[in-house]
Formats: C-alpha cells, sequence, structure tokens
C-alpha cells in the first residue's frame, strides 16, 4: 500500500542521508551553523517553550486518561520526534524513555513501513520488543504521525508502565521468565491503530491475553490521548503561527544544539581521562528457579569504562560484562545507549532534553553478555533489564563526579544511587476487584551524597526527576494490603563524611483478600555482596533483606488484640518482627522473591527501598550531623559509633542525644591506629590474594562468573592476566 | 558569567554554605576560572609544596615534583607515578570474615563474607580511609581514575604543561615487577 507520505525524499533515504551528514560532519544533520538561533534567538527561545508546554500539558491529560497510579505517580512519558525518529523534546516523567521511541522509528523506517503497511494518519504504532528498543514489555510505546496537510512532519510517541502484559507470572516485571516466550504480549513494531482508535484484532488480543485488560487498555488510551493532544497542538500553535520550514529547521537545530551544549559541557566542566569501575551483583535464586539453569545463586559482573575523549565524548565499554541470564535480567545495546542518555541529560543537558545525548557517545557492549545477549539466544528475556541497566546507567553519575571534583565543580559532585526495588501484589482489592501490578514505593529512593552536603531522603527516583510515591491511601485503595508504616530507613544508605540519602521503608499489611501473592523484583539490589558504591572512602549501602510475617492465626489474633505490632524494622540486630508470635516470622530473606509468593490476610512484608551511596570517610563526618540522624532516628546509636566513631549519650531529660567531643576525638584517633595496625600493604595483600587466585580457591559463583567474563571478553581476560600476572593461558575451568 | 570569591568556594568546600546558595550555584552558568580558584584553595590547604595539577579525591592530588608527576596525599605520603593505580601503595584494612563485616553492617544488614570482601584502601601516612571496594575475593582493583593530563592543560585549558608524559596505565608493569620479586 502506497502511504501518503510526502516529501522529496523516502524516510528511509532520509534517515541514511542524516546518518551520513553526522559522520561525515559530526554535526547532527550536518548543521554546521545554527541559523534560525542566529537570526532571530528570541523566537528560537519562545518556540522550544511553546514545545515545552505541550508536551507537559499533554502529560496531565495522558496520566488522568490512564486508571493506573503508577502512571499518576510519573511512570509514563510524552516524546515529540522528528519525522526520522530523533527525539526533540519530551513532557514530565520517566526520562529514561526520552530516546527509546527513535530506535522504534528508525526500525520502522529501515523496514520499509513506508510501503507496507503505510503511513496514514490517524495511524497508531506500537512497539514494546527490546531488541528494537526500549526497556521492558510492560513499558510499551505507542506513537502516531503528525501530519502536515499531506506532508509527515513528524511523530508523537507516549509510554506508560503498564500493570501486566501477559507475562508468565502476575507481575508487571516478570523477572523469572525464561524468555520471551514468558515476557508476555510483545508487539515488534506494530501498526495497531488506525483512524485515530485501536484496531478491533489488537484489543480481543489484548482481551484474551492480559490478566488486566481493562487497565491495559486505559494506558493505551492514555498514550494515544496525549499523543494526539501533543499533535494537534504542534500544528497549530507551532506550525501554524511560525510556519512549517520554520518548525522543520527549528526543531533540527535543537537537537545539533543539545549536541554542542553536552560537549561543551564536557570540555568545561570534566577532565579527559580513563575511568573505570565495576560491582559484582548477587541474584540468589536458589530454591526459587523453576525453569532449566535458573535455580542457582547468580552472580553478575556489571563493569564500566568510560573514556572522556579529547573531543568532549563519552566512549564507553562494557568489557568483562558476565553471560545471558535465563531469567528477565538482560539488557540489549538499544536501550543501554538510550538509557545511558537519561543521566547525561540529567547531568550536563538539563536545559535539554533530546537526542543530542546520543550523538555525544559511543558505546561498546559484548557480545553474547548480558549487555548483548541475541547472537547466541535470540530469544533471551528482558521482561526486567533494569536489573543490569540500572546499575549499569547509575554509574555514569559516580564517575563523571569523579571528574566535576577534580575540575573544582564540587557543588554537582553526587554519588551513585545505584538501584532500585519493585515490590509487587497480587490480590483482591478494597474494590473487590482483581488486581495486580507495582508498588510506587520505588520512588523512595535516596539520592547520593554530594561533595558538601548529605544525598537527599527519600527524594529520588532512578527513571525520572519527576518523584512522587504518592499517598499511602491511593495504593491501599488499589491494592489488598494497608501501610503499617512508611518511615525512613534507619542507616540504610551509603555511610560517609556525607552520607547518602536515606530510603523508605514500607511495611504492607494484607487485608481483606481471599488470596494474594507477594514478590520483590530486583533492579540492581545485593543481598550476598554490598553494590561497591561510594566516593573517596565511604561504605556502600547495606545488603537488602525482606522480613516477613506469614498471616498465621496467631498472627491474626496478636494483632486484633493490638499488640506491638511492627511499624517499622527498627534495629538490624533485632528487627521490630520478632515481637510478633513465635514462628511466624522470618528475617532477613534475601532479595529477590522473583516468583509471587501466597500470603494470607494479616502477613506482612518490610523492605527497605534504596539509599544514596556516601562521599568520604567516615570519620570525618561532623558529630553534630551524626546527632541530627539520631535525633531524628535516621541512624542508630550502634551505628554511630561503630561506623562514624561517635561517642554519643541520650539525655532523657533533653529528650535529644548529646555527642561527647573529647570521647570522640579518642575514638577516631583509636579506629585511625586500628587501620595501620590492622592494615596491611597492598603488595602483601595482592601476594596472598593472587595465589587464592591462582588456586581458584573461591566459591563457585565467583568463579563461574570469572569464568564468563573472560570468555566473553579477550580485552577483560588480558586485564585480568594481568593483574594478578597469571600465565597467558590461565582460565576458570 | 558569575565568579565567586575564593573565600565563597571555600566555605562551600567546607560544606558551610547554605543549600539555598549551593542551589543558585548549581542554577548558574559555570564560573570559567573555577579550576584556577580551586587549585588555588586546595594549594593553601595542603602540607606540601610541590604544584598540584589535578586533586584526585577529597585527600589524593597529582602534584609536580622536579620531572615527575606524582600521587600525594593531602598529609605528605606520597604513592608514586599518576599513571600507576595508587591503591597498590596503599594499607589495606580487609574485611573478609562475617565477624570483621558485621562491625559495620551488623544483623540484616550484612552481606555473606564469602561472596563479598570489603577492602578499605588507607594512608599509610595519615590513615585516612581514601576508597572502599567491596568486590568479591579474587576480582582485581579498579583504577577509578587515570586522567588525560596533556590533553586536559594542553588541548583543553589551553596551557600545556613543560614536559608531555605518554598517555598509559602503567599499573600492570608494577605487578609484574612484584610477581618476579
Amino acid at each position: 500500500m502506497r502511504s501518503k507520505v510526502k516529501t522529496k525524499m523516502s524516510l528511509k533515504e532520509q534517515l541514511e542521508e542524516n546518518d551520513r551528514l553526522f559522520e561525515e560532519t559530526g554535526y547532527v544533520f550536518g548543521l554546521g551553523e545554527l541559523s534560525r538561533k542566529e537570526e532571530d534567538p528570541t523566537k528560537y527561545w519562545t518556540v522550544k517553550s511553546i514545545l515545552s508546554g505541550i508536551m507537559n500539558n499533554a502529560w496531565n491529560l495522558a496520566i488522568k486518561v490512564s486508571t493506573s497510579p503508577l502512571a499518576e505517580a510519573g511512570d509514563c512519558m510524552l516524546m515529540l520526534l522528528t519525522p526520522t525518529g530523533e527525539t526533540i523534546c519530551a513532557s514530565h516523567g520517566i526520562q529514561a524513555h526520552m530516546l527509546c521511541p527513535t530506535f522504534a522509528v528508525r526500525d520502522l523506517i529501515m523496514h520499509d513501513y513506508e510501503e507496507d503497511p503505510g503511513i496514514e494518519p490517524g495511524d497508531i504504532f506500537e512497539c514494546n520488543y527490546q531488541k528494537i528498543t526500549g526497556v521492558h514489555p510492560p513499558d510499551i510505546y505507542d506513537y502516531i504521525p503528525i501530519f502536515h496537510k499531506d506532508e509527515l512532519v513528524g511523530w508523537v510517541a507516549g509510554v506508560v508502565h503498564s500493570l501486566d502484559v501477559g507475562g508468565i507470572t502476575a507481575t508487571s516485571l516478570n523477572m523469572i521468565s525464561p524468555s520471551i516466550f514468558g515476557d508476555g504480549i510483545i508487539v515488534p513494531n506494530e501498526k495497531v491503530g488506525v483512524k485515530g482508535d485501536f484496531k478491533k484484532e489488537y484489543i480481543r488480543r489484548v482481551n484474551a491475553l492480559s490478566r488486566l485488560p481493562a487497565n491495559y487498555m486505559a494506558d493505551r488510551r492514555s498514550n494515544a490521548a496525549g499523543c494526539n493532544l501533543v499533535a494537534s497542538r504542534v500544528i497549530s500553535d507551532v506550525i501554524g503561527k511560525f510556519g512549517l520550514d520554520y518548525y522543520k529547521d527549528v526543531t533540527k537545530e535543537y537537537i545539533e544544539d543539545c549536541r554542542r551544549t553536552i560537549q561543551t559541557r564536557i570540555r568545561h566542566q570534566l577532565v579527559p581521562g580513563r575511568m573505570r569501575i565495576r560491582e559484582c551483583m548477587d541474584v540468589p535464586l536458589k530454591g526459587q528457579g523453576i525453569f532449566p539453569g535458573q535455580d542457582r545463586d547468580f552472580l553478575i559482573m556489571i563493569p564500566l569504562e568510560l573514556d572522556i575523549t579529547k573531543e568532549g565524548k563519552f566512549k564507553w565499554s562494557l568489557h568483562g560484562a558476565s553471560a545471558p541470564l535465563p531469567f528477565g535480567g538482560n539488557s540489549a545495546p538499544a536501550m543501554l545507549k538510550a538509557v545511558s542518555s537519561m543521566p547525561i541529560t540529567m547531568a550536563l543537558a538539563y536545559d535539554w532534553f533530546n537526542h543530542g545525548a546520543l550523538a555525544v557517545q559511543d558505546i561498546e557492549t559484548v557480545p553474547n553478555s548480558w549487555s548483548d545477549p541475541y547472537a547466541d539466544q535470540p530469544w533471551a528475556s528482558t521482561s526486567d533489564s533494569w536489573e543490569t541497566l540500572v546499575p549499569t546507567i547509575t554509574w555514569f553519575c559516580e564517575l563523571w563526579s569523579r571528574a566535576q571534583f577534580s575540575r573544582g565543580y564540587i557543588e554537582e559532585v553526587m554519588a551513585r544511587f545505584p538501584a532500585m526495588i519493585l515490590a509487587e501484589v497480587e490480590g483482591t482489592n478494597p474494590a473487590g476487584y482483581y488486581i495486580h501490578g507495582a508498588v510506587g514505593d520505588l520512588q523512595t529512593s535516596g539520592a547520593g551524597a554530594h561533595a558538601v552536603r548529605d544525598g537527599d531522603d527519600c527524594a529520588m527516583s532512578l527513571g525520572g526527576g519527576r518523584v512522587d510515591m504518592l499517598a499511602s491511601e491511593s495504593w491501599e485503595l488499589f491494592y489488598p494490603f494497608m501501610y503499617l508504616g512508611r518511615r525512613l530507613a534507619a542507616d540504610h544508605c551509603g555511610r560517609g563524611k556525607y552520607r547518602g540519602g536515606i530510603p523508605g521503608n514500607p511495611l504492607y499489611m494484607f487485608i481483606n483478600t481471599p488470596t494474594a501473592s507477594w514478590s520483590l523484583q530486583h533492579l540492581g539490589t545485593h543481598s550476598k555482596t554490598l553494590d561497591n558504591g561510594g566516593m573517596y572512602g565511604a561504605y556502600p549501602q547495606p545488603s537488602f533483606r525482606i522480613n516477613v510475617v506469614q498471616g498465621t492465626k496467631e498472627v491474626e489474633a496478636y494483632i486484633k488484640l493490638g499488640k506491638n505490632i511492627p511499624t517499622y524494622r527498627g534495629d538490624p540486630r533485632k528487627p521490630n518482627e520478632t515481637n510478633m508470635p513465635a514462628g511466624s516470622y522470618q528475617i532477613g530473606r534475601t532479595v529477590p522473591q522473583a516468583v509471587p509468593e501466597p500470603i494470607s490476610s494479616y502477613g506482612i512484608i518490610d523492605y527497605t527501598s534504596v539509599g544514596g551511596s556516601g562521599f568520604g570517610d567516615p570519620i570525618e563526618r561532623d558529630p553534630e550531623l551524626v546527632k541530627a540522624d539520631l535525633d531524628n532516628e535516621r541512624s542508630l546509636p550502634g551505628t554511630a559509633r561503630s561506623v562514624y566513631a561517635v561517642e554519643a549519650k541520650y539525655d532523657q531529660k533533653r529528650r535529644e542525644w548529646l555527642i561527647d567531643y573529647e570521647a570522640t576525638s579518642k575514638l577516631r584517633q583509636k579506629v585511625k591506629e586500628k587501620r595501620k595496625e590492622g592494615g596491611i600493604p597492598f603488595k602483601e595483600f595482592w601476594k596472598e590474594e593472587r595465589q587464592r587466585v591462582l588456586k581458584k580457591d573461591m566459591i563457585e559463583p565467583i568463579t563461574t562468573m570469572l569464568k564468563e567474563s573472560m570468555e566473553l571478553s579477550p580485552k577483560y581476560a588480558q586485564e585480568f592476566r594481568e593483574f594478578w600476572v597469571l600465565p597467558s593461558d590461565f582460565k576458570f575451568a | 558569567m558569575p565568579e565567586y570569591l575564593k573565600e565563597e568556594l571555600e566555605i562551600l568546600l567546607d560544606g558551610k554554605l547554605s543549600w539555598a546558595r549551593v542551589q543558585e550555584i548549581i542554577d548558574n552558568p559555570k564560573d570559567e576560572d573555577r579550576f584556577e580558584k580551586w587549585l588555588q584553595i586546595l594549594q593553601a590547604r595542603v602540607s606540601f609544596k610541590e604544584k598540584i595539577l589535578l586533586p584526585l579525591t577529597n585527600h589524593l592530588y597529582i602534584v609536580q615534583k622536579g620531572k615527575d608527576r606524582i600521587v600525594k596525599c593531602d598529609c605528605g605520603y606520597e604513592f608514586g607515578d599518576y599513571r600507576v593505580n595508587w591503591k597498590l601503595y596503599s594499607l589495606v584494612y580487609l574485611r573478609a570474615t562475617q565477624d570483621a563485616i558485621e562491625e559495620i553492617y551488623p544483623g540484616t544488614e550484612a552481606p555473606e563474607a564469602e561472596w563479598v570482601n570489603v577492602r578499605e584502601y588507607c594512608c599509610p601516612g595519615c590513615a585516612a580511609m581514601l576508597e572502599v571496594e567491596t568486590l568479591p575475593p579474587g576480582v582485581p582493583a579498579d583504577f577509578e581514575f587515570l586522567p588525560d593530563l596533556d590533553t586536559f592543560y594542553g588541548d583543553w585549558l589551553n596551557q600545556p604543561l613543560p614536559e608531555k608524559f605518554e598517555f598509559i596505565d602503567k599499573t600492570s608493569e608494577v605487578l609484574a615487577q612484584w610477581a618476579k620479586e
């Protein structure tokens, strides 16, 4: 079918021309000059503001069309694109998605959709296939063409995190999915709507394959409503007032301007060189795995090498990445590149929000690793790609914070905010409606510490700058639980001279539901290991553990008597759940709980969200900051002494903590002496550790991880052998 | 383009500037003479005379010592060539047992010692904890930042340093030597 696309060149020709111009000139679209900006800067910035206003206004409409509290909490976004798919600007919301639709439009163009099935006014295209783009299946992109008369002048895309896409478990992240065949409804770039509405057969497919089809379609209509509002206002308020030629020129200039801004800021704020960091993340699935290869405790290497080049670009490599995962934790090159643009934008192009961030980076993934699993495993699951994606991209912020510190822009420094964690629940809600989905407490993460102050508590969402955990009542109306508490998780942060932001500690008690289940999906948290985040001598945040109270009859009776019910975790040595009837509770279970676990009414789950990493040596922390944390119950007395080396006593009369400065000074001196006495020269440490490596004297998950990393990345194998000075044929069996 | 007094930048560095003012500084375009002032502030605070070329962390600096460029702690301890991972000359306080780990991470906070060791890299001179690395045993220590000083000074600041050094990681050369001892 011929489409109504009327341009001098086909979209494919335009795209190829754009790529060629960028390759040859280094300027996006070959724009050596920003003539529209130069001729009338006021008009240039005015139109940019109008476009931003249009996007945010449409976003406010879209979240009201969706039935999901996740959308209301900000897990959705709208993006305006050029005809060839470059993002021009975006709305509020989950900024991680800002550049993902670019790859969907590119795919559509390269697969000749212009010819078949054609591109018509009123069409709705959809994609949630991670080989093409996106983050995971529940983040479904719907996008529509913008036509001015008969000419395609751009696209608008929307995304909402949907509660259920029919995956193998009743969760949205569906971490245990062994392959794409467990990921649920996958739409690999398809025309799902015509004449402004979704096709009947598409809706029937959703009705047949999703557990929550009404919510699913409301999210699609949320996208469509937002996209249509953007499209109509771009036509009326921008093209109508400023002319089509101006719109075409200026939107391209915004993108090139963004690229220039980022490269200029890299050269003005950072320092060129090579940066390296990694973490080894445990995923303990022993006893939970249900498909072949899953029933073991995994260790995943997540490395990042970042070269800040002479030209002011980022060249990054994941060499050392370990093997693909037989569950949903894999990433993919397009998503890594698109999502890494989010921290780049947040840190260096906060006044822009567009494709320019893609133009300043080159990425090297490792074929057949979790970072690019498709060559050997074309059906690898990415249902919970955040598991590897979050740790990867959050390293960026810490690495260039190090460069900003070196350069003196210390106000910009922020240690890492290393992960997220997502509770998902299932059951019958107070309205008697079957429901399942994610809870917004993942938005209660703590931010990384700054070089000049503590990180913000409970104020960080990796996915987007707009943090909203929503009122507890919103979730209680939607899901089959009530909050027993939603407090700050004392000390659950990186500990340093400046500590990371403290996250939330929600406790859910399930009630009035005939059946229920819960899971805690993994997005980069550590249980058996630590995340390795933090700058200049700070300890990483603690291990992640879940406390669970089973809803037994004894527990029900105990609760109904109004006895000492836990409302927060409390002392990690003796959490408050230990007050509950003997035998009803389990303390310190590892994360994740990948497979939904049944729970009865009156059952309780207690977990913590993710804290920010710290900055500097903890014993350099101002004792007054330790006192403030003790007074506000953000830190416990044991931590004050063991980590910060601060002696404090609680004054019952004054109802505050008092610092003993003299004793603190002596204690800090003692810690330094202990470091000197107990510390060994690195050379000695290296010689002992080297012997251990030669003997391969490590637990199986470590040797397996190292074997995978060395086999998949010859470069890492060489670095590993050079570091330990090993024979050239050294390998782990 | 804003400019800040050195005195204000010192208050910022000491963590005593009001958050409202810090936010203003974040919001403003960046001051172009910051690096120059930054070096002056730090140079006045350290105990040594060698010229600071680049701060690496809040305790460590790359300095010009004669014809060499070495890493030096603010206490004066010298870690050697900046192209060798300074950790090689640190003291390692290793937490490789469950008890040692639980001194910092008690109860439900604790990871498992078989899976992860806490390597605390301290200055042999002043015992400041310079970096903490939490990796499984056997995983090499990372060299977090190897700056390309000649590109930085020559191409970015347009103030080339007197002599050029090859931009190369020399850590493995030292380790190879150690293996022969």
